[in-house]
């Protein structure tokens, strides 16, 4: 065991058996295996030094460099384009319209909605018109200044409540209703009867960016043969590969597509690749030449995904003691120009059902309705960011209880004692929990480290001034893994070799989340071999089996059972060959750390790599390949009742904040985060999930909004467009706690997305309990908090 | 975005950048600091196609006191003025603000004179300069002038240097003994930009009683402002909680904020009244040696 390799700073980590709540910190038990300790990332040294090559960093030599000609209306009608002053130019190679797609002239990760290059009409200002690829990313600009396009404007749509009226000009030909759904439980009637307090409130959200660190690019490489090599950062290769096949008109094995180091992705990196993708490979087809694409910053803001924004009215009826009895949402969801990762792939995939799905909240509730409406507009499309439409719903869910709460005059915390999800409770969509269900386990322990009763009871002025106040703010959370589609199966090969080195081939992409060390301590683990005999291969879709998209949280848990499946397949032949050569019945073998030996005499023993060689002399298989797929999933489409996810992971996040009385500014002062992650096959990484996920939710509370302003956005880079920096993020306290998923590698279940859920309505709570007033419409920045705060103070007189 | 092409030059003494200046004239621009120059020839809102790097000349990087003056070197880097034990004591106003400036890393690179020729409305040197009496020495072909801040700053982003004129030093009078500052701000988040930001300083005489106040706002206009009839309600006046009030409700009239997707006008000018109030009560709690 390297020593080296372990990161042993203190994480807390409480296994359910074992949760003494007097004694939070537990130090992870050092033994013989790899799983469950915090070994430092594959990646780290070589980010951290900077000696990792990101796709900006590639060679240019012989690439020709792309560029897209974006519309300059939010929705109009392309009357005419004209390239040849373009194409005149000296340097450029090509100026593609739509009439140059050699085979489908749309994309898309579930509907192919979206043009490669409009032809008869722009749905929104990110719209490509028509591509360019020349010598110098110089001569490309130049190029796309010289290209004359006539447009005829058509009336735009912003507003999804617009875009469903009748006469609302139609954004599609299908109309500008993408997806209706609804989810029906129990009696509405019945239940809001038995209510002794009904609230209803609308909470409002805008479009986010990603604003991932490294900017989208990609390299299309026509190889000899015909084949159409794709590069580049990218978190769903092969999304990706069946989208250029059908732009290209080519049969999937004419497509290679390799991941390249991807410098953050945040479900921004599912779509982005395959617009950039599709239209390198139609500018590389055309010139017969390497072509990159590379975005700048604003092109980014422009063209990519967003967060969809969300208009949610709610509900809700409660019991003096606080019992929930009825839960009514309406949903208006805008979709954007694009179809993206919104509309449904039944029964349970798409952003869109999974916002309707999670809209009550981890709660029980008897009586439940939900209309979700998923619209088309003239603005930038939404996609998958983080959470797939439950970051959304959980502002809303979260701050109505905490209403709620106030309302009744109960305590927030008591509130969601009383509700929230135990083993056996059933969801909206009628679900029953039947595992892992470590919501209490997170409330309780959160609320002793984050002290709560006592900070309870002392909120209010913090100085002599009397103008700043400070208030705490609860946040519960719950997240699937796995993506609720019947395509949701992960495949992996494991390659022993006869030193007792390992290569392991999966689909599952890194983006800064840590894949590429916590697969291969599944595998390590698996094998009995440590982890540095582990190499990972750069998922590529010529190599490595489908795995499906690198999202929903799934990754860990659906590719790590692969993987555990694939080993397995290995160590058989493996043990049986040791069993021969150590005379020594099978089921007695134990393989661990890098040796094979007899549990009852463990004198008797071989080194793994001896067993591999000989495998490898006689023939015996030492490639395994493993298929997982979750549970299947289930809702039914009228009723919105099923089983649509099959494990979730649930948290409580707990905030202290200061507010300005006279500004309106908010600081975020303290915070602990506790997570049920089933099991933390690397507690430093779920650490750093956490944190990151907090600061991610903390930005979406308080500063994060794209503005837009008649279709055009008005913060297009990074100076305007806010996100937190390490100055606004407080410290951060996590705790995990294991309570064991039966369907998870080790117990494991998802963490990825999770964090940032709870984070944002924990400080919008907070706040609330500072200074009296509630933002419903997001963010929180000073402004809309100081008029909140007035609105409070004129409601006091 | 990649700013377009340009020549580079570096000038070791003041007289090499500005003969450089006189061969290039109006295509040259000096570069110091670099930091709001090439963010925005990056945005290519700057495309200069001459850049005369004057990092080189260490004659222009100082602190020091003269008499009852500071003299500062246009090339001294903002981090140096911040941390300067002289500044401190003798102009912590000065300290204060640029210490409100961006980032550490930024206030690195960035220095006192870049931020003074590049008189951006919504930055913390041109503003705290406008309340302290300082000289702009310029050095020009026909020699050197010095100018007030009201000569220097001509509007946005315009001052009154010539085209082949360079600011070599800034003169800043010592504040007196019992002289009460502050410099307050709001941001939208921490080391951005000012929504708004206030300057106050309020020269004492014996007794207690205000000899002359300034308030520089900044923020609430296309350049910063003195709120000058709030200033005259606090003149020769021992200054108390009322009068606090009603300057900052004055200096509120006196701003002409406007809306755009950070804060709405409304929201500036309400904030205008508070962090004058705020920044008046700072200032006085210091001259009383509070």
């Amino acid at each position: 065991m390297s020593k080296e390799s372990d990161d042993r700073r203190e994480v807390k980590v409480l296994t359910r058996e074992k949760l003494d709540l007097r004694q939070l910190v537990k130090a992870p038990e050092v033994g013989p295996s790899v799983v469950g300790r915090s070994i430092v990332r594959t990646d780290a040294m070589l980010k951290v030094t900077g000696r990792l090559d990101f796709g900006a960093d590639y060679l240019q030599d012989g690439f020709l460099h792309g560029k897209i000609l974006r519309s300059s209306h939010p929705h109009a009608l392309i009357k005419s384009i004209n390239t040849k002053k373009a194409k005149e130019l000296p340097g450029v190679a090509a100026v593609l319209t739509a009439e140059s797609v050699p085979g489908r002239n749309g994309f898309g990760a579930i509907i192919p909605d979206q043009p490669v290059i409009c032809g008869d009409k722009v749905r929104f200002v990110g719209d490509a018109v028509a591509l360019v690829a020349a010598e110098t990313e110089k001569i490309a600009h130049q190029a796309l200044e010289l290209i004359e396009v006539e447009y005829d404007p058509l009336p735009p749509v912003f507003d999804p409540r617009e875009a469903l009226k009748e006469d609302a000009p139609k954004i599609h030909e299908k109309g500008n209703l993408l997806s209706y759904n609804k989810l029906r439980k129990g009696d509405m009637e019945k239940g809001f009867a038995q209510a002794d307090v009904i609230l209803e409130r609308t909470y409002q959200v805008p479009f986010l960016d990603h604003a991932y660190l490294e900017p989208d690019i990609c390299m299309a490489i026509p190889k000899a043969d015909g084949t159409m090599l794709v590069e580049g950062p990218m978190q769903a290769p092969f999304t990706v590969r069946r989208n250029v096949n059908a732009v290209l008109g080519v049969p999937i094995n004419k497509v290679r597509v390799r991941q390249i180091p991807m410098g953050g992705g945040f479900g921004g990196k599912e779509d982005s690749p395959i617009d950039l993708g599709c239209r390198a490979a139609v500018l590389a087809y055309h010139t017969r030449r390497p072509v990159r694409i590379a975005l700048e910053r604003e092109e980014i803001t422009l063209q990519t995904s967003k967060r969809h924004p969300m208009i949610m009215q709610i509900k809700i009826g409660a019991k003096k003691d606080g019992t929930l009895v009825a839960f009514e949402g309406v949903i208006y969801d805008e979709q954007g120009a694009y179809a993206s990762m919104g509309p449904v792939i039944p029964p349970a995939g798409g952003s869109h059902i999974h916002a309707m799905v999670m809209m009550p909240g981890p709660y029980e509730i008897p009586n439940v309705k939900v209309d979700a409406y998923l619209c088309y507009t003239n603005h930038p499309y939404g996609g998958a960011m983080r959470g797939f439409g439950a970051p959304q719903v959980h502002v809303a869910h979260e701050q109505i209880m905490d209403e709620l709460a106030e309302a009744l005059n109960i305590n927030p915390i008591d509130i969601r004692r009383k509700n929230g999800f135990r083993e056996d409770s059933a969801t909206a969509t009628g679900q029953v929990l039947e595992q892992s269900v470590g919501l209490h386990d997170t409330l309780e322990v959160c609320t002793r480290a984050f002290d709560w009763d006592r900070r309870y009871q002392e909120t209010g002025y913090v100085d002599e001034g009397k103008t700043k106040r400070r208030g705490i703010g609860i946040g519960l959370g719950w997240y699937r893994t796995s993506i609720g589609t019947n395509n949701d199966a992960c495949g992996a090969n494991v390659y022993v070799h006869e030193d007792g080195s390992v290569l392991l081939y999966t689909g599952i992409t890194e983006m800064g989340q840590g894949s590429f060390t916590v697969l291969p301590q599944i595998c390590a683990e698996e094998l009995g071999v440590r982890m540095e005999d582990v190499r990972l291969v750069q998922p590529d879709t010529d190599v490595v089996p489908e795995s499906g998209p690198t999202v929903g949280s799934r990754s860990t848990t659906l590719m790590g059972n692969a993987i555990i499946l694939a080993a397995r397949q290995v160590k058989e032949s493996i043990l049986e060959m040791a069993s021969e050569m150590l005379m020594v019945p099978m089921d007695r073998l134990e393989s661990r750390d890098r040796r094979i030996y007899d549990r009852d005499n463990s004198g008797k023993s071989l080194e793994f790599r001896e067993v591999a060689a000989r495998c490898m002399a006689k023939g015996k298989r030492l490639i395994g390949q493993g298929w997982w797929a979750p549970p299947p999933p289930t809702l039914d489409p009228e009723t919105g009742q099923g089983n649509p996810y099959f494990v979730y992971t649930y948290s409580t996040h707990m905030a202290e904040v200061v507010v300005d009385m006279e500004t309106g500014e908010v600081e975020v002062t303290d915070y602990v985060a506790a997570f049920d992650v089933g099991k933390a096959i690397n507690p430093k990484a779920v650490e750093g999930q956490i944190e990151g996920g907090v600061a991610m939710g903390l930005g979406y509370a308080l500063m994060e909004e794209v503005a837009l302003e008649g279709g055009y956005i008005q913060n297009l880079n990074l100076k305007n467009y806010l996100i937190p920096t390490s100055l606004d993020v407080p410290d951060i306290e996590p705790i995990i706690v294991e309570v064991e998923n039966r369907f998870g590698p080790y117990g494991a279940k998802g963490i990825g997305e999770m964090p940032n859920l709870p984070a944002t309505p924990a400080i919008l709570n907070a706040i609330a309990n500072a200074c009296g007033g509630r933002v419903r419409t997001l963010p929180a920045d000073p402004e809309r908090v100081f008029w909140a705060i007035k609105e409070a103070e004129r409601a006091v007189r | 975005m990649k700013p377009s092409a340009f020549e580079y030059f570096t000038a070791s003494t003041v007289a090499e950048a500005i003969s450089l200046l006189e061969r290039y004239e109006d295509e040259a621009k000096i570069i110091a600091g670099g930091q709001s120059l090439v963010p925005m020839m990056n945005f290519r809102v700057a495309q200069p196609e001459v850049l005369i790097d004057i990092n080189g000349i260490k004659e222009l990087d100082y602190i020091r006191q003269e008499d009852d003056e500071i003299v500062i070197g246009a090339l001294t880097r903002e981090r140096d003025l911040e941390l300067s034990p002289l500044v401190q004591e003798k102009c912590p106003i000065l300290a204060e603000a640029i210490s409100l400036i961006g980032h550490a890393s930024i206030r690195t690179r960035g220095t006192i004179g870049g931020s003074l020729v590049h008189a951006d409305p919504a930055a913390e040197i041109p503003l705290t300069i406008y309340g302290l009496d300082a000289k702009m020495k310029v050095v020009g072909p026909s020699g050197e002038r010095t100018l007030e801040p009201e000569e220097f700053f001509l509007s946005y982003l315009t001052t009154s240097l010539e085209p082949l004129e360079i600011l070599v030093e800034v003169r800043i009078p010592v504040l007196p003994q019992k002289t009460g500052w502050s410099f307050v701000e709001l941001t939208r988040r921490r080391g951005d930009f000012y929504i708004v930001a206030v300057a106050s300083i309020l020269f004492m005489e014996k007794g207690g009683v205000c000899k002359e106040a300034r308030i520089c706002l900044g923020g609430v206009g296309p350049t910063s402002i003195r709120a000058e009839e709030a200033e005259e309600i606090l003149a020769g006046q021992v200054i108390t909680d009322e009068l606090i009030e009603k300057a900052g409700q004055k200096a509120a009239e006196a701003a002409d904020p406007e809306s755009d997707y950070h804060a709405s006008a409304e929201y500036r000018r309400d904030m205008t009244r508070v962090f004058v109030q705020r920044g008046l009560a700072e200032a006085r709690n210091r001259a009383k040696g509070g």
